[in-house]
């Protein structure tokens, strides 16, 4: 059975795409932690990637100042991944909260689905 | 001393490792050390304006005369959010040709190499080089007026540009000593003033002449 697709959120998705094409003149920009970089495999060029390719699949307006989004993508390398991160869109702060590797199924149909195209 | 998780200070020097550049980068005083995360008991930090220091990265690489081997060819491309076959096309090169360059099993020529960086460059003006490439292939890019969209003073750009590609001799002799570049925020107006404005000049500063890290 095909995954169920994941809802989009819009706005959202349009709003990293745009926080990862410019250039900010803001001091705040992307908080993350090194070593959760390291250990996912992922490097900064890859966020900025997911960021302008990817999709805004979780939304939810926090308590607190700023929203948790979670945002899959690509990192350019044919590799997926799952970022959490809360976003302060006034002030342009993302903060990654979590990085996940999204493991991909490649489905026998699929395989030859794309060896016909090619 | 360990750090809480509100106290905040700014490093003088961070080697920013997680960038995914195959050279050694710096930053001087503007990472923001931000205590620890209280879920994970990692230290996190925080870097301003991550597009426009990709862009500088990508501009002083691609600037410097050594040639690029494939990891940096590849961080390149990865840099700019190219695919390997589109960037291939532009090159007219064969994809296979291309793999081989970055995966470093095949030199790619002079005058390719030189394509490459000239596009790159300008490809760090471009608010989305994938697209801008996707049109050069096609012929149907307008150049000029994405150009006057995103760099602040294309003038000066026009000038490093030039400058920088009529001159350079790209070395072919491998060097074993790694690449080291240093990038600093440029100072704004009134740096202590609290919560202050930075101008539309505001970019990271390329560094005046790479220097290559001893050891």
């Amino acid at each position: 059975m095909p995954a169920r697709p994941k809802r989009v959120h819009s706005l959202e998705t349009v709003w990293i795409r745009e926080f990862a094409k410019t250039y900010s003149p803001a001091e705040v920009g992307l908080t993350y932690s090194p070593q959760s970089l390291r250990d996912a495999g992922l490097d900064l060029i890859g966020v900025r990637n997911i960021f302008r390719r990817g999709h805004v699949t979780f939304a939810n307006k926090l308590h607190g100042p700023g929203a948790l989004w979670v945002i899959e993508g690509d990192n350019n390398e044919g590799e997926r991944f799952c970022l959490t991160t809360i976003v302060i869109t006034e002030q342009l702060a993302v903060d990654l909260q979590r990085v996940e590797r999204v493991a991909m199924e490649v489905h026998a149909e699929e395989m030859n689905d794309g060896h016909d195209a090619a | 001393m360990a750090m809480t998780q509100h106290e905040r200070r700014i490093l003088d020097r961070y080697e920013i490792d997680t960038l995914g550049a195959p050279f050694k980068v710096t930053l001087l005083d503007c990472v923001t050390m931000h205590g620890v995360d209280s879920k994970t008991g990692e230290n996190k930090i925080n870097v301003p304006n991550l597009s426009g220091l990709i862009g500088a990265v990508v501009r002083a690489r691609v600037s410097h005369p050594r040639k690029l081997n494939g990891k940096e060819i590849k961080f390149v491309r990865n840099a700019l959010g190219l695919k390997a076959n589109q960037v291939a096309k532009f090159l007219e090169m064969g994809p296979e040709h291309f793999s081989r360059c970055e995966a470093g099993t095949k030199v790619m020529a002079l005058t390719s190499e030189k394509l490459f960086r000239l596009f790159a460059y300008l490809a760090t003006y471009f608010a989305d080089p994938q697209e801008t490439l996707a049109k050069i292939i096609a012929g149907q890019a307008k150049l000029t007026s994405d150009l006057e969209m995103k760099a602040n003073k294309p003038d000066e750009m026009a000038r490093k540009f030039i400058e920088q590609f009529l001159m350079i001799k790209i070395q072919s002799v491998f060097d074993p000593t790694e690449l080291h570049f240093e990038f600093r925020r440029m100072v704004p107006n009134d740096p202590t003033a609290c919560g202050h404005q930075l101008d539309e000049s505001d970019e990271w500063e390329e560094p005046p002449q790479p220097i290559a890290a001893c050891g």
